[in-house]
């Protein structure tokens, strides 16, 4: 019996790309209305919503540029833009923590740079940054592809259910929940990626396993023949030492 | 066909670093270029300073009308790094064309 895999839409990159594209939208979209709803003054609006949305935007940008035919030419470029962005936010959200020490504050911290740490390792994997900078030698390195995956799941939830006490409208629930399945689909998109590199170092791996063993059956094989002659050629000489020695 | 199988295909890889810096190092600055460089060097940490100046209330604060926490404003920061840019590349563009046309005219007096 023939089992078939049944990829689930967590499986599919394109899928999750799709769904961080349009999960980015949402929210763009309903913290901008949610802040007019709300008679924030321009200056607030211009201050607090577009600075909070202006990663979502460089994000959403990374994904829609994934889409074309250059952005495919150019993966590895995108990627170091997005490495940049997290390196950015962590640092900014480092100094957040320093101007308001909050247990929200610490958290985005934490969420911030072990995606960057993630991402990092990830992407450049198997590029040439990776080997001229000897980066397999990096402590980070050790962690597997599912620990960090794990780690970025878990402390999007606790940042999820810290936000969740301090929040008192629904539309900030509404908001604070797609941020965190953002973060999650983010994540899996990025370990689909490094799913995807393993398989194929495995692949390229099995591949040079196959070639050894067909030069070592060819090696055998003409180890045979060979034996088969040697074993040919001393017969015959035999025969004849008998031969000359009855002569005698 | 998996997304990423289309990528790998396409994919373009980083040029060595060894080949970047050597051609980085390669390349002399004029006046007006080093001013530039030094400028953009000022205008980028001024973006970083102006942004933890001017703080903004935290995702979920803003829409409590109570500005509990308080984030660094990177959208101001980003705005600030983008114009720091774009002065950069006026200013080191002028210095490219005065050396265009310094080799110009250094042709112009072997010809005559």
């Amino acid at each position: 019996m023939e089992k078939k895999e049944k990829n689930s839409w967590l499986d599919n990159p394109s899928i999750i790309s799709n769904v961080v594209i349009v999960l980015i939208l949402i929210i763009i979209i309903l913290s901008q209305s949610v802040a007019i709803k709300s008679n924030l003054s321009t200056y607030a609006i211009l201050n607090n919503v577009i600075n909070h949305n202006s990663i979502y935007l460089l994000v959403l940008i990374y994904f829609l540029a994934l889409k074309t035919n250059i952005g495919k030419k150019y993966f590895n470029y995108l990627n170091l833009f997005l490495i940049i962005l997290y390196l950015i936010n962590s640092v900014t959200s480092f100094l957040t923590i320093l101007q308001s020490f909050s247990l929200v504050s610490l958290f985005s911290f934490a969420l911030n740079i072990s995606l960057f740490t993630y991402l990092f390792h990830i992407f450049f994997k198997k590029t040439g940054v990776w080997k001229e900078f000897k980066l397999e030698k990096s402590p980070f390195n050790d962690i597997s592809n599912d620990s960090y995956f794990y780690i970025i799941v878990v402390l999007s939830v606790s940042l999820l259910a810290i936000n969740l006490i301090e929040t008192t409208t629904i539309n900030a629930v509404l908001l604070v929940l797609l941020e965190s399945i953002y973060y999650i689909m983010f994540s899996r998109y990025v370990y689909l990626y490094g799913l995807f590199l393993n398989k194929k170092h495995i692949k390229e791996f099995s591949s040079m396993k196959d070639i050894a063993t067909g030069i070592i059956e060819d090696v055998k094989e003409v180890k045979e023949d060979i034996d088969e002659d040697i074993k040919k050629s001393k017969k015959p000489k035999k025969k004849k030492a008998s031969k000359s020695r009855g002569d005698k | 066909m998996n997304m990423f199988d289309e990528i790998e295909k396409v994919k373009k890889d980083f040029p060595k670093f060894k080949n970047v810096s050597q051609e980085v190092s390669s390349y002399s600055l004029n006046g007006y270029q080093r001013f530039a460089v030094v400028l953009y060097i000022i205008l980028f940490s001024i973006g970083i300073i102006l942004g933890n100046l001017f703080p903004t209330c935290g995702s979920i604060s803003e829409f409590n009308s109570n500005c509990s926490t308080k984030e660094f404003n990177f959208a101001l920061m980003v705005l600030v790094w983008g114009g720091s840019l774009l002065v950069f590349v006026f200013f080191f563009a002028i210095g490219h064309i005065i050396e265009l046309l310094k080799d110009i005219s250094k042709k112009l007096e072997k010809l005559k």
